[in-house]
């Protein structure tokens, strides 16, 4: 009875050490054969020289396709420009817009990190995130005049900055519907790339820290007009307390200018990710 | 320094390492087109931070650094946030070689992404564990352990597959 247990058990073993032996030379001919494919038809120096400057020519596109943005969002309400004129004849020296700011996208380094016009006294020309900035605040007095916001009293404008506010409730769930999709689709697309050089520029800061971030972001829209941000604070369970980089993330996002045609009112998101090196299992 | 010359001194630096950095960021994607796309993301962002560069001679680790973390990035919240794409998956033209490949890949998409660094890099890249850890930020150790714990967890994934279907595995796709 004793014996064929152990037979029972010796094949067992023989099978396991087999199925290991197996897959060992399995994974080291798929690990060749990987090798192989990956290693076919590289692009050459040439070609990454290309791609670099088809790059930076987009960069620079994009930069002033922000510009114009505003613009024409200015030009769908006569009553918009007007104050819209106001603000860009008289550029501040001054402007509250931080240094902290993500770059508009394609600017060739973090903002954080190079002088901005804003640094040289000498240069009134007013830099192009304080002249989104300025657009943005022109269309929230025009927004609020339609629509006026819940917590109106509070609302953070280029004159006025927000007071430090509690986080918000962490309730922001993404709940889709008709009227924030495209609001969504807005953030996804232009929102994303400021968050994440606001996100590169706090690793770069400190690179051992990792974690979550959860930022929650209320915007303010007027179906005629479009919308803009109105709110973009860190949620209670942000782990991301770098104030340079909430700073970052308030900034950037109060450039923004979503277009319209949009559902009047104030929609909540919750954005969230990972920064630092991605947690794993175990360690 | 001007964007011409800004330019030229990272192709210089870069053309050295060029080749590898492709390879790996294949092989850290989903596709090669992805790795590739992966590969010039890396580039740009090397070209706007390389002020930041101090020694000609920490570039190679520090452009594997940024090509580690876009990498990351591209995995991460990023795509979370975004559908992701049905053509994600390997385009296989059938023959053996891109097969098995697919099956690499997927299994090691399935590892945490440190783990997965770690193992392309080493195994097929043939960096030494110091480079690794110079590149990932950390420890001798911590590379050497998520080595050998992203080898076991290859190993099981792949023993499993091969119970399951009870023929080699990347027969499966």
């Amino acid at each position: 009875m004793f014996k064929p247990k152990l037979e029972q058990d010796g094949d067992a073993m023989h099978n396991s050490a087999q199925m290991e032996l197996a897959t060992d030379d399995q994974l080291s001919r798929d690990f060749e054969a990987l090798r192989r494919v990956t290693g076919e038809r590289l692009p050459s120096l040439l070609e990454t020289e290309r791609r670099l400057h088809e790059r930076l020519r987009a960069s620079s596109v994009s930069k002033r396709k922000l510009l114009v943005a505003g613009c024409v969002a200015a030009a769908c309400s006569t009553a918009l420009a007007a104050p819209l004129l106001v603000e860009l004849s008289a550029p501040k020296v001054d402007a509250p817009t931080s240094p902290t700011a993500a770059p508009d996208r394609g600017v060739a380094a973090p903002a954080a990190t190079q002088p901005s016009d804003a640094d040289h006294p000498s240069s009134a020309k007013p830099t192009a995130t304080q002249l989104a900035r300025a657009k943005r605040d022109a269309l929230r007095r025009e927004i609020v005049r339609h629509v006026p916001p819940v917590n109106a009293a509070v609302a953070p404008t280029a004159a006025a900055p927000a007071p430090a506010r509690a986080p918000l409730p962490t309730d922001l769930t993404n709940k889709m519907g008709p009227g924030r999709e495209k609001l969504v689709a807005f953030l996804n697309d232009e929102f994303s790339p400021l968050l994440a050089e606001c996100v590169e520029q706090a690793e770069a800061r400190a690179p051992t820290q990792a974690g979550m971030f959860f930022i929650g972001i209320e915007t303010l829209a007027y179906e005629e007009l479009g919308a803009v941000v109105e709110v973009a604070a860190p949620t209670e369970r942000n782990q991301l307390a770098d104030p340079l980089f909430i700073e970052c993330v308030r900034e950037s996002a109060f450039t923004l200018i979503i277009p319209p045609p949009l559902t009047n009112g104030q929609e909540k998101f919750e954005v969230n990710g990972f920064f630092g090196a991605r947690p794993t299992s175990g360690e | 320094m001007e964007d011409g010359e800004r330019g030229r001194q990272l192709l210089r630096l870069l053309e050295p390492c060029q080749a590898a950095a492709i390879r790996t960021a294949r092989r850290l994607s989903r596709s090669d087109a992805d790795g590739d796309e992966l590969f010039h993301d890396a580039v740009f962002h090397a070209f706007r931070g390389l002020h930041a560069l101090r020694e000609e001679s920490a570039f190679r680790a520090w452009f594997f650094s940024i090509l580690l973390r876009l990498s990351r990035r591209r995995r991460g919240w990023w795509q979370d946030f975004l559908p992701l794409r049905e053509s994600d998956e390997v385009a296989t033209d059938s023959t053996p070689d891109t097969e098995r490949a697919a099956w690499l890949r997927r299994a090691l998409h399935k590892l945490a992404p440190l783990e997965r660094e770690a193992l392309v890099m080493a195994e097929l890249e043939g960096f030494s564990i110091a480079e690794i850890a110079e590149s990932q930020a950390s420890s001798v150790t911590a590379v050497k352990t998520r080595i050998s714990r992203a080898k076991k967890r290859l190993r099981e994934r792949y023993a499993s597959a091969a119970r399951a279907y009870r023929r080699p595995a990347p027969e499966r796709s």
